[in-house]
């Protein structure tokens, strides 16, 4: 998408106008894949452009000549997928001309129209600001002139322009709360005013990794939804913490205290950084009350939850992962590299693959790692869902829209990204120390090899920056352009696996 | 895992099944009634099987990426091997017939028992080294030694005037050139896995009883240490160990493909 090119509308995508439920269109383009040509946005004609939105109302040329240079003006003919519900693209869009509806759960049977937006109007704010991925998707209704602003140049006028923070705080606010309870299936059937009503008294919270959100013991004065991150809900036995599970968004937590009407009976702390919406309790009692329905799904979930804590404290496997993996950060991986000690023969493939299909001649496969039972947690990115490296100053990290932390060839060296990564699987390395094959026999054999193509050198004439600087930083890059990761392909035995934690626990728990 | 090793096996027991069937009535296949075709066919179709199978070492070393993943090459490797020295044996027609030939066969043999060898060793390595905690590579693990010894050169300067403790430093100091030994006198050796253990934790914090604080951090280095050294050790023994039996494995193998080459160009000519 942010590449120069034109679009034609993508003719098998169907949406029906808000009301009704829309039917899943049969294939949906991402906007980066459709083809067309797009005006270039710069200069004079950038600012007079965007002094017309409202949003940007009272802003300086200066100002506003922060967004121009990361800014793109496509023209798209309708029924176009603009956004991807669950892509990580951190653009923000602001509509010039035309109208767009936003779609939740698009590419599936159960697609639910939030509503529309037409000329002045913006979206992708919430992805911009979050740096989650896309909630919705937004489709065109009629052929529209689209604002792409870069994630950049988006924070840094947000940054200087208070007035466009406070406006997009409050609609990321408002938005979210509306999004969320449309779209938790617990509210499913309970009608819109009263979820209008629910939405005016609840409160959007944000709370940091290791922050406590409530203790055992506590009042039960709050139930709550998870907008996004990860959480955990766990119990002290004298000094050893016993974790009962882990919370990720969509699902909802602090129900037991409101019905029993007894004090919290487990403490619930973020593991990553975390957003909830946080409801009284008379409102979310006057819900129960009304929606026997949404009473019945809340007791169905209390059930399931006493049998989950009764499965933990039986099988030592799944409470010994369930806590390595919460308590060593793994949970919020979504590709973490894990190593069955039960197979290793300690070859060493893994590493020696990854050193090989990378130009630079370094792996990227630290073997030194926690061990959560028969697992090695290898040191190697985990490509998390917040990811806490993507703090360079230089933007030379950055996640296409799977989700894959990748860094880009003009990385400077600066570190960064190395130290905000907690986990510690970034490793500057000194351009000196690029390994070039040595020898002929060597030189020959790596033709087979198919190294991969370079990027930590650039093919062709180099900038002159780049040939100035005297490190770069490496980490997992999934082995893009390869069937696959290089570790787990090459694993005689399949110890070396890329896997989701959370898939790993379900199927722990399916296996018990 | 065994889900996976059942497919394999059932696959092979198929097949093996299916050349027994067309072996067994080769008379009444209009393809197979020449009995020269028929033994040409099996012993061509094995000898092609195993040469491509060779294969496995070049996928392992050369073509990183060539035909999927490894572990599926190993397990083709293991169960696609014994089809084709089952199809060897319906080429023999369970004879020894010539010296050459006989001896071909011994070889083939040979090399697949020293395969299931390997098969052992591939499923004991990890039951042997599952005691320890990390899978670090040896000069890590070598570093790793060092800083721990580093670790307890400091705290024995931290209070000097303790006997017990500069005693154990150096005692501890002298025991690292166990590291050095020859790896293939390490083959030979036994388990290393004995140099640790928590009732030896609780000697050393008997001896250290006197100095709480400093004393258990020396004994927690002390221990640590020793299972990195017994890690070490216990890890290269078994890589020497796994390294001699692919040597073997992988000379039988190369006789035989030498000594097949042979048998067929004899077959040819004479």
């Amino acid at each position: 998408m942010k590449s120069a090119m034109a679009f034609t509308p993508t003719t098998s995508t169907s949406v029906e106008e808000p009301g009704g439920k829309s039917s899943p269109p049969e294939a949906l383009l991402r906007l980066s894949e459709q083809t067309a040509k797009i005006p270039s946005l710069a200069g004079r004609e950038a600012t007079e452009i965007l002094s017309e939105v409202p949003l940007f109302a009272g802003l300086t040329d200066e100002q506003l000549g922060r967004l121009a240079p990361g800014a793109i003006i496509h023209q798209v003919e309708p029924n176009s997928v603009v956004v991807r519900e669950g892509d990580y693209e951190e653009t923000f869009f602001i509509i010039l001309s035309g109208k767009v509806l936003v779609i939740a759960g698009a590419e599936t049977s159960a697609a639910r129209h939030l509503g529309s937006l037409s000329r002045g109007e913006f979206f992708g704010e919430m992805a911009a600001l979050s740096g989650y991925p896309r909630s919705a998707t937004v489709i065109t209704a009629e052929p529209s002139l689209l604002l792409e602003v870069t994630k950049e140049a988006f924070l840094s006028l947000v940054d200087h322009a208070p007035s466009v923070k406070a406006a997009l705080d409050q609609e990321y606010k408002a938005r979210a709360l509306k999004s969320q309870l449309q779209l938790t299936s617990l509210f499913q059937g309970v009608e819109q005013a009263v979820l209008d009503e629910l939405s005016e008294k609840a409160v959007l919270k944000s709370f940091k990794k290791t922050e406590i959100v409530f203790r055992e013991g506590d009042p039960g004065d709050s139930f709550y939804l998870v907008r996004n991150g990860f959480a955990k809900v766990s119990r002290w036995k004298g000094q050893e913490e016993f974790v009962l599970a882990y919370l990720k968004g969509g699902t909802f937590f602090g129900e037991m205290a409101i019905l029993s009407d007894e004090p919290r009976s487990a403490n619930v702390v973020a593991v990553t950084r975390l957003e909830v919406v946080q409801f009284p309790r008379e409102q979310f009692l006057q819900v129960l009350r009304r929606y026997p329905d949404v009473e019945a799904k809340v007791r169905k979930e209390i059930e399931a939850r006493k049998k989950w804590q009764q499965k933990i404290q039986q099988n030592v496997t799944l409470a010994t992962t369930l806590k390595g993996f919460v308590e060593g950060g793994v949970i919020g991986g979504r590709d973490v590299l894990m190593i069955d000690l039960k197979k290793c023969i300690r070859c060493y493939n893994c590493v020696r693959a990854c050193r090989e299909v990378h130009d630079d001649g370094h792996s990227r496969v630290n073997l030194k790692g926690i061990k959560v039972g028969s697992l090695l947690i290898a040191t190697s990115c985990r490509h998390c869902y917040d990811p806490e490296c993507m703090v360079c100053p230089i933007g030379a990290i950055d996640r296409d829209h799977t989700g894959r932390v990748e860094i880009k060839s003009h990385c400077m060296g600066i570190g960064k990204c190395s130290k905000g990564c907690p986990n510690g699987v970034i490793s500057l390395v000194n351009v000196e120390a690029i390994k070039k094959p040595k020898g002929r026999v060597t030189a020959f054999l790596d033709r087979f090899k198919k190294r991969r193509l370079p990027k930590v050198v650039p093919d062709g004439p180099q900038p002159a920056y780049l040939a100035r600087r005297k490190r770069y930083s490496i980490k997992c890059d999934l082995c893009e352009g390869f069937p696959g990761p290089a570790c787990m392909g090459n694993c005689p035995t399949g110890a070396a696996q890329r896997l989701n934690p959370e898939e790993y626990i379900r199927y722990l728990e399916q296996a018990m | 895992m065994f889900a996976i090793h059942r497919v394999w096996l059932l696959a092979t027991g198929g097949l093996m099944l299916l050349f027994g069937a067309v072996y067994y009535w080769r008379g009444q296949i209009p393809l197979f009634a020449s009995e020269k075709f028929s033994l040409y066919a099996f012993g061509l179709l094995g000898f092609a099987l195993i040469l491509f199978l060779s294969n496995y070492a070049s996928r392992k070393y050369i073509f990183l990426w060539f035909g999927g993943k490894l572990r599926l090459w190993l397990l083709a490797h293991i169960y696609l091997s014994l089809l084709a020295g089952f199809l060897i044996l319906l080429h023999s027609r369970f004879r020894f017939g010539s010296p050459w030939s006989g001896g071909t066969a011994t070889l083939l043999g040979v090399m697949i028992f020293t395969g299931l060898i390997g098969l052992v060793i591939y499923t004991a390595i990890p039951r042997a080294l599952a005691d320890f905690d990390s899978i670090l590579l040896p000069a890590e693990l070598r570093q790793s030694v060092d800083a721990s010894m580093a670790r307890l050169g400091q705290l024995a300067s931290l209070k000097p005037e303790l006997a017990p403790l500069v005693a154990l430093a150096a005692q501890e100091q002298a025991a690292k050139a166990d590291l050095d030994t020859s790896r293939w006198k390490l083959l030979l050796s036994p388990s290393h896995r004995s140099r640790y253990s928590s009732r030896k934790l609780g000697e050393v914090e008997a001896l250290l009883e006197g100095l709480p604080g400093v004393g258990v951090e020396v004994a927690r280095t002390i221990l640590e240490k020793r299972k990195l050294e017994a890690q070490f050790l216990e890890q290269q023994r078994w890589t020497m160990i796994r390294r001699a039996w692919l040597i073997t494995h992988g000379s039988l193998t190369a006789s035989f493909l030498a000594a097949s080459v042979i048998h067929i160009i004899v077959v040819l000519y004479y």
